[in-house]
């Protein structure tokens, strides 16, 4: 091999790494480094549980509201994504205050998170209409001994229909990081 | 390769004798040992190869148990740990890459090096998921590794990291999986696949094997679901057309593995498609559940594009042969696929009908004329099948069927016959 070529594929390599490392060393920077403190939102979680072969064990939740009633007579997102405006309600937990199809139509003070599977359904009787969709925060990771324990009590409270609280911190960028879920009772 | 090593080794043996006999002379006979033994030596060995197999089986197991340490979760550890020991096998893949890449090491270390800073960037990134409890769906990580790994596989030329990339690819699929996720990350793959296709790469068997898997992954559930049966048909005339090419030049089946389920496909869909128009049904955007939403103008340059592109490589196949009216079915059958996205005629079954009869008597026209029994039962098969897919949607009586399916049999054992004690004849002559 020439010193030229070996050159050439050492740079490629030095991108490559560089282009892997990119993508962790910008989620730690800008969550645990941030230029504007994050804004702590409370979400009403349900459970249901399963595993990823490639990061382990892990909750998923129901996350609410997973709605959003709406006055549009038919779907304006075409590709089963928006940007979800939320603020904080008057019981202290997170509300959907309007769906925006792209980041450019976001205050740049409000806090707005990418939501997936949006899909509209028309309500006939009062001519109205409500979307459906997912946040993106319905994973929540768990040491494999402790999974189960968390499971069976999540169970149990969502039979009692009684939630849990999953705290997520917004950060203006649109990145989110989950804090924490705690076993605080609402109805 | 085999095959060659032992022709090599056939000539060696012979010389002595043509020597001794007094055909060639004695520096001749010297000239062409060395030239063979040269050749000899620069053949892969099959220990070479079976090391490889056992090195690339290594690392995958090796990097899959790093996967599921971490898997289990740390949590008792603080982040800055857990980042930290993340880190570590993408750290110790540089180390080894930047040693490889430098020392010029062998094709083993270039594959340990691509496969452990693959392994190291998707623990890393598995690992900030787990703590922030983000990073979405399993194909949306899945999409972003493989991603960043692809440069590697051409950085090392590893194809073991490239078969690896193949079967993970599947994981990109899904429901929610935007539609042209998978066709990139199979599209970016391809150079490197079209570049070991060629007679002298060492990895063309495995890369023919490889290609088919590729093609599926490529366009499995996500393409399927915007064209319908198009891309199966496309695929199918490709591989086809590639095979025959391959069977024509002597290549076993064992290292031709696109010959034989090309044609099993290419009668599955001409039975689909002459037996119900709902094969052409999932064709038609405008009944399509996902096709509804998105706007026409852009279904319409997507399945252009698409088209095109299918046209243009399927053509390459062409151009390095003689267009016969064989090879130009499967493209016949691609464009008639493909005229349900403008129109919604319904005589398109019956035009399935005529190619399906087609292609059978052609291949049957063909096996005779070439003395060939492959191609001889390859049309008898295709003729068959549209007999029986017809006989069971027509309307005639249990008996007459009976009868024909009967007389259908002795029909296929009564021509193989007379068609092997022909070629028998002939070949006695």
């Amino acid at each position: 091999m020439s010193t030229r070529k070996k050159i050439i594929l050492l740079a490629a390599y030095l991108l490559t790494l560089a282009a892997i490392l990119w993508h962790p060393v910008t989620t730690v920077r800008e969550i645990e480094f941030p230029a504007e403190a994050p804004t702590e939102l409370k979400f009403k979680v349900k459970v249901v549980d399963p595993y990823d072969p490639m990061r382990g064990r892990y909750v998923r939740l129901d996350v609410q509201p997973n709605r959003f009633q709406t006055s549009d007579k038919e779907d304006r997102f075409r590709e089963n994504r928006a940007w979800a405006v939320l603020e904080k309600g008057p019981d202290g937990f997170a509300r959907v205050v309007r769906l925006e199809p792209n980041r450019e139509k976001v205050g740049k003070t409000e806090i707005a998170v990418r939501v997936n599977r949006v899909y509209f359904s028309h309500h006939y009787k009062d001519k109205t209409g409500s979307y459906h969709f997912r946040f993106p925060f319905e994973r929540f990771y768990l040491n494999e001994l402790k999974a189960p324990e968390l499971e069976a009590e999540l169970r149990n409270r969502s039979r009692a229909k009684q939630y849990m609280v999953l705290h997520v911190n917004f950060f203006r960028n649109g990145r989110f990081a989950v804090t924490g879920l705690s076993r605080a009772q609402s109805k | 390769m085999a095959s060659k090593r032992q022709h090599i080794n056939w000539i060696l043996d012979e010389l002595p004798r043509l020597k001794g006999g007094g055909v060639i002379s004695e520096e001749s006979c010297a000239a062409l040992t060395d030239y063979y033994k040269n050749e000899l030596e620069a053949l892969p060995s099959p220990l070479r190869i079976f090391s490889l197999i056992l090195t690339v089986m290594g690392c995958v197991m090796a990097a899959a148990g790093i996967i599921l340490f971490l898997n289990y979760n740390w949590d008792m550890f603080s982040k800055e740990v857990r980042i930290g020991i993340a880190a570590v096998p993408l750290f110790a893949g540089a180390i080894l890459s930047f040693f490889t890449i430098a020392r010029e090491k062998s094709q083993l270390w270039r594959e340990g090096s691509a496969i452990l800073t693959a392994t190291g960037a998707a623990v890393l990134i598995a690992v900030l998921s787990q703590i922030y409890h983000s990073g979405g769906e399993l194909h949306e990580f899945m999409f972003l590794v493989l991603l960043l790994s692809l440069p590697l596989i051409y950085i090392f030329n590893s194809i073991g990291l490239a078969t690896l990339y193949v079967f993970l690819s599947f994981m990109v699929t899904g429901f929610q999986a935007p539609c042209w996720w998978n066709l990139l990350i199979c599209g970016l793959f391809l150079p490197f696949l079209l570049f070991h296709l060629r007679e002298k790469s060492k990895y063309v068997v495995w890369c023919r094997y490889l290609a088919p898997v590729a093609a599926i992954s490529g366009f499995c559930g996500t393409a399927s679901s915007y064209y319908g049966p198009l891309p199966a048909v496309i695929l199918c005339g490709i591989f086809l057309a590639a095979g025959t090419d391959l069977w024509k030049a002597g290549t076993p089946f064992g290292k031709n593995p696109w010959l034989i389920p090309a044609f099993i496909l290419n009668t599955v869909l001409l039975a689909w498609g002459s037996s119900t128009e709902s094969f052409f049904r999932i064709t038609d955007f405008r009944r399509s559940y996902f096709l509804r939403s998105a706007p026409p103008e852009m279904i319409i340059s997507c399945f252009w594009i698409f088209t095109g592109i299918a046209a243009v490589i399927y053509l390459f196949v062409f151009q390095r042969r003689r267009l016969s009216v064989a090879r130009a079915l499967p493209l016949l059958l691609i464009l008639i696929t493909a005229i349900p996205f403008l129109t919604r005629e319904p005589f398109m079954r019956i035009v399935y009908n005529v190619c399906f009869g087609l292609f059978g008597i052609i291949l049957l026209r063909n096996g005779y004329v070439r003395r060939s029994l492959l191609l001889f039962d390859a049309g008898a098969v295709t003729l068959g099948t549209l007999i029986v897919c017809r006989f069971f949607d027509t309307d005639i009586g249990v008996l007459w069927r009976a009868g024909a399916f009967v007389l259908l049999g002795v029909g296929f054992i009564v021509a193989n016959m007379i068609f092997l004690r022909k070629n028998g004849k002939e070949a006695a002559r």
